[in-house]
């Protein structure tokens, strides 16, 4: 937990805005934002959420109900925080606190399903909030855990072995082949997939 | 600045396939893929099948669903009913049934090389299945299981879905095209010495089939991959894709006779006896082995009556009839037991009831030769005073008279029965019913009434006709075990020799060779498989035509025989 939290707050240390300007994750390029910088957009320096555990100066309030086939599915931390856009439930790009509308009549993904917009409905979705286990056959032919994080994967919890929207994703580095993937495109399922 | 070096070195890695990796398997169909069918760029790998986001609930697909339209495969002999599509299935066939494009995802096109127009999988490759699934092994529905068949164990490679339903993917792993087998076709398990298909689908592994070291022939070798018939087990007769639509996933055309799988192997080519030699004799089992055979055929049951209860209904004999090839093994046996070549073949015994399997040859027989409503007469056979077609109550040991099929004959005194034989006796039907070629006719062609020169299927010489002069070759199948010198001499208590040599009457003509039925029979008038022909035998004084049975070695006849009046004449 304690290098999740390192981890998170270096990203966002010395991830400069410069590295979201441009991209999808840069907002200010939408019409009638009225933030003075991308980083508003997710992040307060005071009077953030803290609601969420561990969450990073988030600036936004956040959904915990969400479902897995139906049934009700308990998001972790990090993933409720990249959801508070991306499950397409909020109509303007609002912080939680002084409710300060940074960007209206904005919804995700253009309102349409799909695409950015992941839905509250995760079943169609990677599981997210899942103990990385390595073990079995199956799906769960896996590469270790070790493995994992060598290769670049980040992971979440008490013990670092929460699979998270954070896991795959990072929000503030863009590469070259996009969605914002740790490590890039290609053969990208297969660092961990054993398959 | 380590994790950016690892994960440069792994960015550069994929290229090497790992065995048991979808990269470099038929599945990966990114630009680098190694199979026909290529992306023209596309570098990913598991996007032809999965997406992050946006998935089915099946597996993260990332393929359109293929929609309606697929025709289930159906088999009376199946007691699940297998319908549309399910799971796992629909994502396998969105490109398997060559209605979608290879490059198709839900959210894109992806460009490709080597697919046939509109994208999809070319129809001439047999990895498109199409739509008709009759001619594929049965999918989405939940193992029933039976005497023939049970759910994989625990833990088997082969797995049901978490419906307990068979999908395609209980027999293939769609990641690991050599990962069970050495054969490819991304299969969990070989199919070499039926390793797959035994999963499930129960034998004794008792048939000859199981265990023959025959070579298969040049076509069927290059086909299925395996040299001799134990190897290929059951992929010598079945296909998992691609057999008859009729059910069954019997390798065999949807316009060939029914008996051309058997004969393919068993025509000379594979198994040492030639039984097409038999089959092409003018008397013959298989003369009406067309397509008309229903493996689920029976007494009850989805599949068509048999016995017919039909006058109309088609008579038909192929090979399956009374041989199962999953059971069926070279064991002999004494009368009246079923050999190992009926072995695992239903039959109906002397009750009428079916019996599974037929403990008795003439069981097997019975299937089509007793309580059938389309028995008809064969051209030329003797019309009788008694005729009854149901040959079960022919052989029935509470009739007046049969030769011993069911039980030893009623007649303790059988005048020059030869060795073996005795009074307490019994004979096969194939003992007379057998090929003109085979060991019992002195032939080395295969055992068994599959085909003979010979009228009703004899295994020798039989005439019937009036006038016949006698000889050993004229009554050859009589004389197999009635001694001839022995009833043609002072020996037999009844004058044979005035009535067949002097007076030239065939044997048929007194004798009924089956018998005669309580039903239509007397112990008196039809003792001793009397039942007269009426094309030779008439009316006597006073319009009696009748044997009367007196006693041990002796009877009378009253009749006309030869424009000679019998009245009441005894021996």
């Amino acid at each position: 937990m304690k290098k999740a939290i390192v981890l998170g707050l270096a990203l966002f240390a010395t991830t400069a805005s410069a590295a979201i300007t441009g991209t999808p994750h840069d907002l200010l390029k939408l019409a009638g934002n009225t933030a003075s910088s991308a980083c508003q957009y997710c992040h307060m320096p005071h009077h953030s959420n803290t609601a969420v555990t561990d969450a990073p100066l988030w600036a936004k309030a956040v959904r915990t109900s969400y479902t897995d086939g139906g049934v009700a599915k308990t998001v972790g931390s990090n993933s409720q925080l990249c959801l508070s856009c991306h499950d397409g439930t909020a109509s303007a790009v609002t912080t939680q606190h002084n409710g300060q509308t940074l960007a209206t009549a904005y919804t995700i993904n253009g309102g349409a399903t799909g695409g950015t917009n992941v839905g509250t409905e995760l079943g169609n979705d990677h599981p997210v909030s899942i103990t990385y286990a390595s073990a079995g056959g199956g799906l769960a032919a896996l590469v270790s855990l070790t493995a994992a994080k060598t290769a670049g994967f980040v992971f979440f919890g008490a013990t670092a072995d929460q699979l998270e929207c954070g896991s795959c994703h990072d929000p503030h580095v863009q590469p070259t082949g996009g969605n914002f993937l740790r490590g890039g495109t290609g053969d990208f399922c297969t660092k961990c997939h054993q398959k | 600045m380590r994790l950016l070096v690892a994960v440069a070195l792994l960015a550069a890695s994929p290229a090497l396939a790992a065995p048991g990796r979808v990269a470099g398997s038929k599945h990966d169909l990114s630009v680098t893929g190694p199979g026909p069918i290529k992306a023209e760029q596309e570098t990913r790998v598991c996007i032809f099948c999965h997406v992050p986001h946006q998935g089915s609930r099946e597996a993260l697909s990332s393929r359109p669903d293929p929609g309606a339209g697929h025709r289930p495969y159906a088999s009376g002999t199946m007691r699940a009913r297998p319908g549309a599509p399910s799971g796992a299935s629909r994502v396998c066939l969105s490109c398997h049934d060559g209605t979608i494009a290879i490059g198709r995802t839900t959210s894109e096109l992806i460009a490709m090389n080597g697919a046939a127009p509109g994208g999809v999988i070319p129809s001439t490759r047999r990895s498109n299945l199409g739509t008709d699934l009759r001619r594929t092994h049965p999918i989405s529905f939940a193992p029933a299981p039976a005497a023939s068949t049970h759910r994989p164990a625990p833990h088997d490679a082969v797995r049901l879905d978490r419906n307990g339903e068979l999908q395609c993917t209980a027999c293939h792993d769609p990641h690991a095209e050599y990962g069970g087998s050495a054969e490819g076709k991304f299969l969990v398990k070989p199919t070499a010495g039926a390793q797959l298909c035994a999963t499930c689908h129960v034998s004794s592994g008792a048939s000859s089939h199981a265990s023959s070291p025959a070579a298969l022939p040049p076509a069927e070798r290059a086909a299925t991959g395996y040299a001799s018939v134990a190897e290929a087990a059951c992929m010598a007769c079945h296909r998992s894709h691609g057999g008859d639509a009729r059910g069954g996933l019997v390798a065999r055309g949807d316009v060939e006779r029914d008996d051309a799988l058997c004969l393919r192997c068993h025509g000379g080519a594979v198994a040492r006896l030639d039984v097409a030699l038999d089959a092409a004799k003018p008397y013959s089992h298989a003369i009406d082995g067309g397509r008309q055979h229903d493996a689920a055929e029976g007494p009850s049951g989805p599949g068509p009556r048999l016995p017919e209860t039909s006058a109309a209904a088609p008579r038909h004999a192929v090979c399956v009839d009374c041989h199962d090839p999953h059971e069926a093994n070279g064991q002999r046996t004494a009368a009246p037991l079923a050999g190992g070549a009926l072995a695992g073949v239903w039959g109906i015994d002397l009750a009428g009831r079916p019996v599974t399997p037929a403990r008795f040859q003439y069981e097997v027989c019975f299937k089509c030769h007793a309580d059938s409503a389309n028995q008809a007469d064969a051209p030329g056979a003797v019309r009788r005073a008694r005729p009854e077609p149901n040959l079960r109550l022919v052989f029935d040991p509470s009739a007046p008279s049969f030769h011993p099929v069911a039980a030893p004959g009623r007649n303790p005194e059988v005048p020059g029965l030869l060795p073996p034989y005795d009074e307490t006796s019994l004979v096969y039907c194939t003992d007379c019913h057998a090929s003109s070629s085979g060991p019992g006719a002195g032939g080395s062609g295969p055992r068994g009434p599959h085909g003979s020169v010979y009228p009703h299927l004899l295994e020798r010489s039989y005439s019937t006709a009036d006038g016949t002069v006698e000889s050993a070759a004229a009554y050859a199948l009589c004389y197999k075990c009635h001694d001839r010198e022995v009833l043609l001499s002072s020996r037999s208590a009844f004058p044979h020799r005035r009535h067949v040599v002097d007076g030239r009457a065939a044997c048929a003509a007194c004798h009924a060779a089956h018998g005669v039925a309580r039903t239509s029979g007397t112990d008196t008038a039809n003792a001793h498989l009397v039942d007269f022909d009426l094309s030779v035998v008439g009316p006597g004084p006073g319009g009696r035509r009748e044997y009367e049975r007196r006693g041990p070695r002796t009877g009378s006849c009253a009749l006309r025989c030869h424009g000679r009046e019998h009245d009441r004449t005894t021996y």
